[in-house]
């Protein structure tokens, strides 16, 4: 026990605590103090410019369409409770219609029974269905050796189509309309065989509380996108007031067909404004 | 280091008089021993200093409340690996089918991923680590870590033993 015990001793020694700790910590404090603030003041004033569009400009309120475009779903009644906009929280959610933001745009959907909010980029099950929204802005040359290079897909949806079509694993595209928007879908199948260790050979980062290997597929930010071993994905990329949506629908073999079917019915019920 | 009941405190302050206490002097007792215990359960500077305020946050909310208790710094303690524990059961929940992530950092980088017992470290499993560092570094009894950690007094001997014997071949040393 006390090799372990020096052990942990010696590595925590070299990484000491930021400072000045306890002026970090009344930042933070008052951090959170004032988004607290700031997030009753947003709810209040969206309630009260909604209920005032409601009543001033109520025919116009509902998702927007395109030239050229079919007319989306109905967005479902607005304001959302705090329960039913995602935000950076796990959690379970209750069947019925969820709100997420990404960029300018306000994404619907109405989410089935038993699937649970990855923060605000997915929502899935636990036998691997999910369903996310996310910005593509970089998009790596080979997804399995991932940090090495990238290709620019610049900022149309044919861009991005082109520079996912050159990795490997994937179908080619073709035009779609989804939610009222046009854009292109195509399919996306990460490697698989008989074994867990088909990516064993890819670059590997931390994935929750382990380190993988993975297959990065695009980037939005920070944050990456990527496939497990035998994963399939249907993307459909969309341009929505000028702003480039990636919106993908995953499952795996031994995803239920109930879940596969709840991916089509969600994916039938977005609405974006 | 003991321990005492079912309560028992963990952390460096276990010696302080609790009546004298105020929360200025929990923080500057404890701060580093905390920080250090949630590095080296979630190799992430910036993870560790996250929960490490959010449990001091949260006994500055109770202070009236934690300052009367027998150990406020095993309070202490115990909300920071309660939410340690959380964090493990979301990111595993959450990684399950979904890939995805802030950041590309490899765990303990900041101790220096060059370091072999660092990296045996980084191999070890999140609740491996937490394991071993409520038992050989925070020196809780097995039955408090587990119940700590919401799992079986043999599976926390498990989980540390595991861990154990992973850093021993990695330093080569002998069994003790």
């Amino acid at each position: 026990m006390t090799d372990a015990r020096d052990s942990l001793e010696r590595i925590g020694d070299r990484v000491p605590a930021p400072e000045p700790a306890f002026e970090r910590l009344l930042r933070r404090r008052e951090r959170n103090r004032r988004n607290e603030r700031i997030t009753s003041l947003v709810v209040g004033l969206l309630v009260f410019a909604i209920m005032g569009g409601a009543v001033f400009f109520g025919p116009r309120v509902g998702p927007r369409t395109v030239p050229g475009a079919s007319v989306s779903p109905s967005a479902p009644a607005w304001p959302p409770t705090s329960q039913q906009l995602l935000s950076g929280v796990d959690r379970r959610l209750q069947p019925g219609p969820h709100w997420l933001t990404r960029g300018d745009l306000l994404i619907s959907f109405d989410v089935p029974t038993g699937w649970r909010s990855f923060g605000d980029l997915a929502v899935y099950t636990g036998d691997g269905a999910n369903v996310g929204f996310w910005f593509a802005d970089r998009v790596p040359v080979d997804p399995c050796r991932w940090k090495r290079s990238w290709n620019d897909p610049g900022t149309s949806v044919d861009g991005l189509t082109a520079a996912l079509a050159s990795q490997p694993g994937t179908s080619a595209s073709s035009v779609v309309t989804l939610a009222g928007y046009a854009g292109r879908s195509m399919r996306v199948r990460a490697p698989a065989d008989d074994s867990t260790n088909v990516l064993k050979d890819c670059d590997m980062t931390h994935v929750g509380t382990s380190l993988e290997h993975v297959y990065v597929r695009w980037w939005m930010d920070d944050s990456w996108y990527g496939q497990r071993a035998g994963q399939f994905d249907r993307l459909w990329i969309m341009d929505v007031h000028g702003q480039r949506l990636v919106i993908v629908a995953s499952w795996f073999p031994g995803t239920s067909p109930r879940a596969r079917g709840q991916i089509d019915d969600i994916v039938a019920s977005i609405s974006i404004t | 280091m003991e321990s005492r009941g079912g309560d028992a405190p963990i952390g460096n302050a276990m010696e302080v008089s609790v009546s004298d206490l105020s929360f200025d002097e929990l923080f500057a007792n404890e701060y580093r021993a905390l920080f250090r215990s949630l590095f080296l359960i979630t190799g992430n500077t910036q993870d560790a200093e996250e929960l490490m305020q959010d449990a001091f946050l949260k006994v500055w909310e109770r202070w009236d409340r934690v300052s009367r208790m027998e150990n406020p710094n095993g309070y202490l303690f115990r909300v920071a690996m309660n939410a340690a524990r959380s964090r493990v059961r979301r990111l595993r929940l959450a990684a399950k089918h979904v890939v995805v992530t802030g950041s590309v950092e490899d765990p303990f980088a900041a101790a220096d991923l060059r370091d072999e017992l660092v990296r045996a470290l980084a191999r070890l499993s999140e609740r491996q680590r937490m394991a071993l560092v409520l038992t050989d570094l925070l020196d809780l009894p097995a039955d408090q870590a587990a119940d700590l950690l919401r799992v079986r007094t043999p599976t926390i001997r498990s989980l540390a033993s595991q861990a154990r014997a992973a850093l021993r071949v990695t330093m080569g040393a002998d069994d003790d």
